[in-house]
């Protein structure tokens, strides 16, 4: 009876699509569309056909199971009843059973299996990450030579605060013996210094109604280069480039303010990447930093902006340039001004085969304008290259080549070229061996360094070309 | 007024032109996938190419380009790509971030291998949180996410659905008459044992009768040390395995050689649509594997049954 009633609708159903195909515009012949339907309707007739076999078959195993229930079911052989789902009140039974089922479990003196429940975690991504280095060096006079130490353990915290916004904190605890690049041996005292900093602490923006735009707002590396962003462990070398040190500080240019960065809408653009940071920052910079080397009394803030241009020469070569302009005082005088100028370049080739032949050159390069007094301008520049090779999962070679003038003396200069390699046990366990010939207006120095780093924890991958691992 | 009305059509015409669905796949394989679905009415860019390692894709700022501009990401939902969350904050588009219709999970409604359960850390290797991520290496789970790939696209772009209803049907049957014909090329050489290099063919030893021995690779992601490699050997010696499988993008050098010292062969596989020329698509992965291996085991002097 069923399968006749359903064959009819069917065949309604079929019909009325005939007609309504039929009155729409035609735009296939109309013997596919009957076609069509009637394989329409075969199909449905089977699968009716079929539930209808899978619907006595599961009448009979029920009834069969019916027959074959003892009078009374062990109670382990159903979960307890606070676990199933509420069923929809047919009379008394499911009250019966429930007491049923709890008189045996009191009397069998048996728990019910434990249920296992998965607290939903507000806690944020946490890592830690460890930064061990040493070195032996020919020179002696230097205390940060023939030293090593665990230079920093940083604790890196990340989460959601709002649907359109995160948080990052990252706070690194540091034991530094001061290094500085132009190394006078009367000033050196060779005292550890043990500190916990707030290294970068900021909200982070991502959506408040203007397309492609996003803010920082907190405390955080500025977009002055390339180098500038990484954070000591993502150097692709153990020290920092001479440029990055000279200019901006020893490990980099932290300030606070608003970062805000702005891609531009690839299609009014050709499709390129082109994308634009603007900060406006309190301008201290730190006591460490050569040039932004201010404390609270900074009278005005400080701009600094980046522009960068990222493009594919073909699907394997790409290539990005990246221009940076920062203005602050200097040293605490409201006379004094520094203005740094940035250009970087990077090119990266990948395998093509998706091996590791791959390679990446870098080129980075600062001129400041650094008032030293109010009648005293230093004009300086430096530039460091960066060329590295990938040997296979696990294994990079490089080198790096620093030249870089005082900033603060125009007439200092200091060179360096340091070899290394890399050696990746995991992704989250490092190993590098540097040398380094350093010589200029400083000791001349010939450097063995020795690192390791290792991270635990939810670490978000580096910038795509800091490591090619 | 006519025209105005000619004006207006020709002003519209470019918006109606542009109207096709632009996705964005991590993998060469959804991108496939989209492509068969939504033929012409999609423009599809996948960040992978195909032969690398897709835990360690470098996603350049140019993907973050396409990305903006796209109306669906369609990705493995697990942690495979490590290097997705960089790349979809870097694209700042709305549509696509997370949680939205945009943002298409590819692994709904798969059963993933070697779910992790209770403590997980990196003693165990590179492990996977979410258990074993290479789920696209199964024709009948291509089915599955062509089935989601469907949902997604119908609900980002009504005007078509028919149209990628009918093309995931068509793409659904083709992949499942492609999983009949691999199963049965293979017969003869069912319950091959094999050594792969990283454990990356758990889901394609269900789809042909693979006898996954282990892995050279000591924990995922871990070079092994010479003693390791040397036990593996071993292993393969006392257990006859006559077959080394090696990713496009791993150590063929070490594969050729743990396959030498063990008296077997070593083939090397695409494990990712586009992995090797030749393999531009779906079946034709499948295809390509399922050939190679019993290439392979025939080289290897493995006996038919």
């Amino acid at each position: 009876m069923n399968k006749v009633s359903v064959v009819a609708t069917t065949l309604m159903l079929g019909a009325a699509g005939i007609v309504s195909a039929q009155s729409a515009p035609a735009t296939k012949p109309a013997d596919s569309r009957i076609e069509r339907l009637e394989q329409r309707m075969n199909e449905m007739e089977k699968r009716h056909e079929a539930e209808l076999k899978a619907r006595d078959a599961e009448i009979e195993q029920l009834k069969s199971q019916l027959n074959s229930k003892p009078t009374v079911v062990p109670s382990t052989m159903t979960p307890p009843v606070s676990s199933q789902p509420a069923a929809p009140d047919t009379g008394t039974a499911d009250i019966d059973k429930s007491t049923q089922d709890m008189l045996q479990d009191i009397e069998k003196r048996e728990a019910p299996p434990p249920v296992v429940r998965l607290p939903a975690s507000f806690n944020p991504d946490f890592a830690v990450i460890g930064d061990f280095a040493g070195n032996t060096s020919d020179y002696n006079r230097n205390p940060a030579r023939n030293h090593f130490d665990l230079r920093e353990v940083e604790l890196d915290l990340r989460a959601a605060v709002d649907p359109r916004a995160e948080a990052v904190v990252i706070l690194p605890i540091d034991r530094d013996v001061a290094d500085p690049l132009f190394f006078n041996p009367k000033s050196a005292d060779g005292h550890v210094d043990t500190s916990i900093d707030i290294e970068e602490a900021y909200l982070h923006i991502h959506d408040f109604g203007v397309p492609n735009l996003t803010a920082n707002v907190g405390r955080f590396h500025l977009h002055f280069g390339r180098w500038n962003l990484l954070h000591l462990h993502a150097w692709p070398t153990v020290d920092n480039a001479f440029t990055v040190q000279n200019f901006l500080g020893p490990e980099s240019l932290v300030d606070s303010g608003v970062s805000f960065d702005y891609l531009v809408p690839p299609q009014y653009v050709g499709g390129e990447a082109i994308e634009a940071f603007a900060e406006i920052i309190t301008g201290m910079g730190s006591s460490d930093d050569p040039v932004l080397n201010n404390d609270g009394f900074v009278n005005t803030p400080g701009i600094n902006t980046h522009l960068l241009w990222n493009h594919d020469l073909t699907p394997n070569w790409n290539f990005e340039l990246g221009g940076s302009f920062l203005y602050g005082h200097h040293n605490d005088a409201a006379n004094e001004y520094a203005n740094l100028s940035g250009v970087d370049f990077t090119l990266m080739h990948t395998d093509p085969l998706g091996r590791y032949n791959n390679q990446v050159f870098q080129f980075e390069g600062i001129y400041g304008n650094t008032d030293t007094s109010v009648h005293h301008t230093q004009h300086s520049f430096g530039g460091f290259l960066l060329a590295q090779q990938q040997l296979n999962a696990d294994w990079y070679a490089g080198a790096r080549l620093d030249w870089t003038k005082n900033a603060l003396n125009e007439h200092q200069e200091v060179w360096d070229v340091a070899p290394y390699v890399t050696w990746y046990w995991s992704e989250f366990l490092r190993f590098r061996l540097e040398y380094q010939h350093k010589q200029g207006h400083t000791p001349t120095e010939n450097n063995v360094w020795f690192q390791v780093d290792f991270v635990f924890g939810a670490h978000p991958p580096h910038p795509y070309w800091s490591s090619l691992h | 007024m006519k025209t105005i009305l000619i004006a207006f059509a020709l002003v519209l015409l470019p918006a109606i032109a542009r109207a096709n669905l632009k996705i964005v796949t991590t993998a060469t394989d959804f991108a496939d996938i989209a492509r068969e679905i939504g033929g012409a009415r999609v423009d599809v860019h996948s960040v992978m190419k195909g032969p690398e390692n897709i835990h360690n894709v470098l996603p350049k700022p140019t993907e973050m380009t396409y990305l903006n501009e796209a109306d669906m990401f369609v990705h493995s939902g697990l942690d495979t790509e490590p290097w997705r969350d960089n790349l979809l904050a870097g694209a700042r588009n709305p549509k696509v971030a997370a949680n939205r219709p945009g943002n298409v999970d590819m692994s709904q409604g798969i059963v993933i291998k070697d779910a992790p359960t209770g403590k997980i850390d990196r003693s165990m290797g590179d492990v996977h949180a979410y258990g074993n991520p290479h789920f696209t290496l199964n024709p009948k789970i291509a089915q599955r996410m062509a089935f989601t790939l469907y949902m997604a696209m119908s609900k980002a772009d009504p005007a078509n659905a028919d149209l990628y209803k009918q093309n995931t049907i068509k793409f659904v049957k083709q992949m499942g008459e492609v999983a009949k014909q691999i199963r049965e090329e293979f017969k003869p050489y069912d319950g091959l044992k094999v050594m792969t290099f990283h454990d990356a063919w758990k889901y394609f030893a269900d789809s042909i009768s693979l006898d996954i021995v282990g892995t050279i690779e000591p924990k995922p992601g871990i070079t092994p040390s010479p003693a390791q490699v040397q036990q593996e050997i071993d292993m393969m010696r006392q257990q006859g395995v006559k077959v080394v499988i090696c990713e496009t993008w791993d150590d063929v050098k070490l594969a050729q050689y743990v396959a030498d010292q063990a008296g077997a062969k070593m083939v090397l596989l695409p494990d990712h649509v586009n992995g090797v020329e030749g393999v531009e698509t779906y079946p034709k992965l499948f295809q390509y594997d399922t050939e190679k291996l019993i290439e392979t085991a025939k080289a290897a002097g493995v006996q038919p049954k």
